[in-house]
């Protein structure tokens, strides 16, 4: 599985590299960017997802484990979120001469940042096991509606120069052909990459979990 | 053993803690006191090193709206966890869980933080005016852009609170939780505020009103889901 998803992600890079050509109305070779930057940008999201579904059955089942898987999510979450919004900044420099202008999509990386920063402080302020499965848990679900609020409704709401994501007003795919192509092709690569990361440090922390009987 | 346990109305019992925490308060004014002079203190700041005539008055309506909703912000990040800090203090906590439905418990405090908001933004808001000489054009989209932005934050962070007094640090805690969850209620009232100085048509306004009650809506119904877990944990 995983030499498979190590030769996806080097032909991802090839393809993006060589084989799609610079996306017409961005400046010089700066539209390459989209087939990581972007995929990054989902996997942020999704962890959220993840995240949010594992606490919510954690708050149904009560079983640490799904405690811990959301955890997990989160703490890959952060990582993605600030992946995201690095590569987001090199490309505003390069596009609009500028690191950082609070542009909507800009606010929303940064607040999704903060909410998993929050839930790590969250989590490492409360001692007890249980107690922390569940205030974290009720967090991570009540950032949801921020969340969401963030991802879909304010980048509708107010001006954006970025450029149109997949989930446009037009309800249009704006891209075609090889660059279409690469950009599905990296989107998949990136999502299996995620789950065999998140699979892989769920399991270590399952065992953790088997091995001491209790949760740390 | 064929004891019947009477069950109040809800709305009752709501009203009993609403009333239950409106006297203890009373008795220390903590809560109050805090928030008031904290908002007062930054009231003074701002009103004495810039005034109103420091600022352009083009950029007085962004400017002097963020700065009023700073000083709410961080008020109410000064006194709001206090209605469930108290209880774990005083281990009264499961008392209260015996004795109301964690609804009522929620709602009751809720509304507690709610009148301690609405109260205090009666003395701030004119004396910010006033000082600030805050040009407002519309008074009435102003006072509701106010009343509701302050209904959404009490809404969002009442459950934080009780999140926070659960845990350790909590002081420096609520903030830190608080923020990320109602920012993007922020931002949408500091642009409709803004908007009542700049005199924006009244579709701009509506339309950022439907969003502030739309996420205040989405709180209220997830946070009265939530508490329970939180409260009885």
């Amino acid at each position: 599985m995983k030499i498979l998803i190590f030769l996806w992600i080097i032909i991802i890079c090839y393809l993006s590299f060589l084989f799609s050509p610079p996306a017409a109305g961005f400046i010089g070779e700066s539209s390459r960017i989209v087939f990581f930057h972007v995929p990054i940008a989902w996997l942020t999201v999704l962890s959220f997802l993840v995240a949010m579904i594992q606490a919510i059955r954690f708050l149904k089942t009560r079983d640490p484990i799904y405690d811990l898987m959301s955890a997990v999510a989160c703490r890959q979450g952060f990582l993605f979120a600030i992946l995201a919004t690095v590569t987001g900044s090199v490309f505003a420099r390069v596009m609009w001469q500028s690191f950082w202008n609070w542009d909507p999509r800009e606010t929303s990386i940064t607040i999704l940042l903060f909410i998993y920063a929050a839930y790590l402080v969250l989590r490492a302020s409360i001692e007890d096991p249980q107690r922390r499965a569940i205030l974290s848990s009720v967090y991570a679900t009540f950032s949801f509606i921020p969340a969401l609020f963030l991802i879909f409704i304010v980048p509708r709401v107010y001006y954006s120069l970025h450029p149109d994501t997949l989930i446009n007003v037009q309800g249009k795919i704006q891209m075609y052909g090889r660059i279409l192509f690469t950009f599905v092709f990296s989107l998949g690569g990136f999502t299996a990459l995620y789950f065999w990361m998140y699979n892989l440090e769920c399991r270590i922390e399952k065992l953790l979990y088997r091995k001491e009987g209790h949760y740390d | 053993m064929n004891m019947e346990i009477k069950k109040s109305p809800l709305h009752h019992e709501i009203y009993v803690v609403f009333i239950k925490d409106v006297k203890s308060e009373l008795r220390t004014k903590v809560a109050a006191n805090a928030i008031l002079l904290f908002a007062l203190t930054t009231l003074f700041l701002v009103s004495y090193v810039v005034g109103p005539y420091r600022i352009a008055p083009a950029d007085q309506p962004y400017i002097l709206s963020a700065w009023l909703w700073i000083i709410f912000f961080f008020s109410a990040m000064s006194g709001l966890s206090r209605v469930f800090v108290k209880e774990e203090e005083t281990n009264t906590s499961i008392a209260l869980q015996l004795a109301a439905r964690p609804e009522a418990v929620f709602l009751g405090k809720f509304f507690f933080n709610l009148v301690l908001m609405l109260g205090i933004a009666l003395v701030i808001t004119p004396l910010y005016v006033i000082l600030m000489e805050f040009p407002v054009q519309s008074w009435s989209h102003f006072i509701i852009v106010i009343f509701l932005g302050l209904t959404g934050m009490t809404t969002g962070v009442t459950i934080i609170g009780a999140i926070v007094a659960k845990a350790s640090m909590k002081g420096t805690l609520f903030p830190i939780l608080s923020f990320p969850i109602i920012i993007p209620l922020l931002l949408a009232v500091i642009e409709g505020t803004s908007m009542t100085a700049r005199s924006a048509s009244l579709a701009q306004t509506m339309q950022l009103t439907s969003v502030i009650i739309a996420f205040t809506g989405a709180m209220f119904v997830l946070s009265l889901l939530l508490f329970e877990k939180v409260w009885l944990e």
